[in-house]
């Protein structure tokens, strides 16, 4: 059996595959094609890991499942998440997405807004159809474990949006989990797995809530790896560099440099998270990583992504240890390394 | 759903392993990573999951006893141990099973296995019908129970009964005997209590409840009868049932032809070739009892003719003109047979 970076690649193309290829039974080819569904189309189609999807369908695979069991599940995730990307680069006023030009930027902000709530609405239907062969508990079930997704991710993001506006910089790391747990962990990891936990075992099972821990564990390491690459990261990485902190974000490594700032460096980090994104390009953006450089703020994060992933491990084992061994198992507990040494 | 589901033993917790700081380090030392960045952060994420997953819990529960079902994977017994709420004037039995703390076993098995048949996506509707008479009967039997245990009075044969075989107490022929009917023994009793309620104990209460009875046990023995003739025949349940009779339909042209009917009816559409790709309508009804046509155009199919015969239309012959809309101009009909065409009988020949 492969192991280690081949495992997961190999399932990574072979489940994102199969993904794309059903996904786009649920992108209708309707009108008005030119100011919606040609609009919803298009970030589906420039491809991206498939992580989300892939997990839903190992974890269902582990449990049990057929791949075309999972897969209705696996689509819903998707195209949700590609809802969020659409929103979320309109939050951050991102210019790229997966290398291109973002949704807003080549359509204008109302037509992207509104692609990205069809794509959430749309998300619903892969889940409907479940009623086709597994009753009505299982997709009501699914349906539940869609809308607290949802709910949580948009609670994180208000947490983020509203640390932005108000400019709040008194944080310390447990708000940075929480914000991240709702915001990332609930539809990276946490329901993926729950929503193919669920069709594997035909159930929702009081030990799922393991999932839980193992997911924010999991999604944590991943969406701190995910900041450190955006400081370090290169042409390979499809997002700006530095554009967390042109954005605004408080990541960890920004609360920990104002933990460990001086007086005078908080004041002037405080005023650069309060100024609008044009006037933070170039300089002042520059001393502030040279700053986290010079605190460890970027190590520091690096290790709390270190223990949080033992974290996950400990959590995998405890749920998955009592089941078959298989592919889909060891692709599970080698993605949990693969996030932190991934470069892209 | 066919593959084998995994299924595992609930898992004996021995704490989550909060000291994972050096496990993805080169030089880990778990007595030395005690107190570093990566564990004090994954005892910090610790503290906010887990709080995330009791508030969940929380809420969940919450919202279960506000809609009067027992809480999530607690048994019945963890239910029966929980605190009572008095500032809410709460009662045991909004909190599932229990009313007025009189247990209903038997109820919760039958909505049980009702549920169950339900979400099962081919529910046997026969079986499901027996459930729910069922649990109509045992709801009854045990608010009758309640009915007198309010009133101070119990059946006769003894404590409360609950469950599913105490309604038998109500056939016994004590109910009905002199002692209940004594007026001279409940005397000031019978006074006080039709003062306050509407029913005397043992009197016109039971003789409805008893009545009720008898009328589901007839529905029930109707039901059985009715399974065992179907399994005499071996005839397969449709599920959904067929909601129209049998209709037959002739037609010159390729029009689908959607019908809704209580009776044998038979179609005639008569067009010429080529003209179903016009824009066509029914002409308009006579004032007379007619049926209902028209033809429906979806947005990605052809047009469908669409007739509906109404339930109080008589058997007989009906027929419509076909109209091109545009210029109403008649290009075919439309011809309903509903019911069976009456014989007629060969006139008798004269010697």
């Amino acid at each position: 059996m492969m192991r280690g970076e081949a495992l997961v690649q190999s399932v990574l193309t072979e489940y994102g595959a199969l993904t794309r290829q059903a996904l786009r039974r649920y992108l209708p080819a309707l009108e008005p094609r030119r100011y919606l569904y040609d609009l919803v189309a298009d970030y589906p189609r420039r491809g991206g890991k498939m992580m989300r999807p892939c997990l839903c369908i190992a974890t269902a695979r582990a449990f049990g499942a057929r791949v075309e069991e999972a897969l209705r599940a696996a689509v819903s995730i998707e195209l949700f998440h590609n809802s969020l990307l659409v929103h979320d680069d309109v939050h951050d006023e991102s210019e790229l997405r997966r290398g291109s030009p973002s949704l807003h930027v080549l359509h204008g902000v109302p037509l992207a807004l509104n692609a990205g709530s069809t794509l959430a609405m749309l998300s619903l239907r892969p889940l409907t159809d479940y009623k086709l062969g597994f009753g009505f508990k299982v997709p009501l079930l699914l349906v539940e474990e869609l809308e607290r997704m949802g709910r949580e991710s948009a609670e994180g993001q208000a947490l983020e949006l509203g640390w932005r506006r108000d400019n709040v910089v008194e944080l310390c790391d447990a708000d940075y989990f929480e914000m991240v747990l709702k915001k990332t962990c609930w539809y990276t990891t946490i329901s993926p797995m729950r929503l193919g936990a669920l069709i594997g075992a035909g159930d929702m099972r009081p030990e799922f809530d393991i999932l839980i821990r193992l997911g924010f564990f999991f999604g944590t390491a991943f969406q701190i790896r995910d900041d450190v690459l955006n400081l370090i990261g290169d042409e390979r990485y499809g997002k700006e560099i530095y554009d967390d902190l042109l954005e605004g974000k408080r990541t960890l490594m920004v609360i920990h440099l104002l933990a460990n700032a001086t007086a005078q460096e908080q004041e002037r980090i405080a005023a650069f998270l309060a100024s609008p994104r044009e006037e933070r390009i170039g300089e002042p953006v520059r001393w502030v990583v040279e700053r986290m450089k010079h605190y460890g703020s970027i190590d520091y994060a690096q290790e709390i992504a270190n223990g949080l992933a033992g974290a996950a491990f400990h959590e995998f084992s405890t749920l998955f240890d009592d089941l078959p061994d298989s592919r889909d198992k060891h692709f599970l507990a080698e993605l949990i390394t693969w996030v932190l040494k991934r470069d892209s | 759903m066919d593959s084998p589901r995994h299924r595992r033993r609930r898992p004996q917790r021995t704490g989550p392993l909060r000291n994972t700081g050096g496990v993805f380090r080169d030089d880990y030392d778990s007595a030395r990573t005690r107190d570093d960045a990566a564990s004090r952060g994954v005892r910090e994420g610790y503290q906010v999951i887990d709080e995330q997953i009791r508030r969940g819990h929380r809420m969940a529960q919450t919202m279960c006893e506000e809609n009067g079902y027992g809480y999530g994977y607690a048994t019945s017994r963890e239910r029966s141990r929980r605190p009572r709420y008095p500032e809410e004037g709460h009662r045991e039995g909004r909190r599932g099973h229990n009313l007025l703390e009189m247990p209903m076993r038997h109820i919760e098995c039958l909505a049980q296995e009702i549920l169950h048949q339900i979400g099962s996506g081919r529910p046997d509707p026969l079986g499901l019908a027996e459930l729910v008479l069922q649990l109509q009967l045992e709801a009854i039997s045990e608010l009758a129970c309640l009915g007198f245990g309010a009133l101070g009075r119990y059946p006769r044969h003894g404590h409360h009964h609950h469950g599913h075989h105490h309604h038998d107490h109500y056939h016994d022929d004590h109910y009905h005997d002199d002692h209940y009917h004594d007026d001279h023994h409940y005397g000031d009793d019978h006074d006080r209590y039709h003062d306050h309620y509407p029913y005397y104990p043992g009197d016109t209460l039971c003789d409805d409840v008893a009545s009720v009875e008898r009328d589901i046990d007839d529905s029930l023995d109707r039901i059985q009868e009715e399974i065992r003739e179907r399994e005499r025949e071996d005839q397969p349940w449709d599920w959904p049932a067929a909601p129209s009779s049998p209709t037959t339909i002739r037609s010159t042209v390729p029009i689908p032809v959607f019908v809704s009917a209580h009776d044998r009816t038979e179609i005639g559409l008569d067009l010429p070739a080529g003209s179903q790709s016009l824009d066509l309508e029914i002409e308009p009804p006579p004032p007379e009892p007619a049926f209902e046509a028209d033809f429906v155009t979806l947005a990605d199919g052809p047009a469908i003719l669409r007739i509906e015969v109404p339930r109080d239309l008589p058997a007989g012959r009906y027929r419509r003109r076909i109209l091109v809309r545009a210029t109403g101009e008649p290009v075919g009909d439309l011809t309903v047979q509903l019911g069976a065409v009456p014989k007629t009988r060969p006139k008798a020949r004269k010697p």
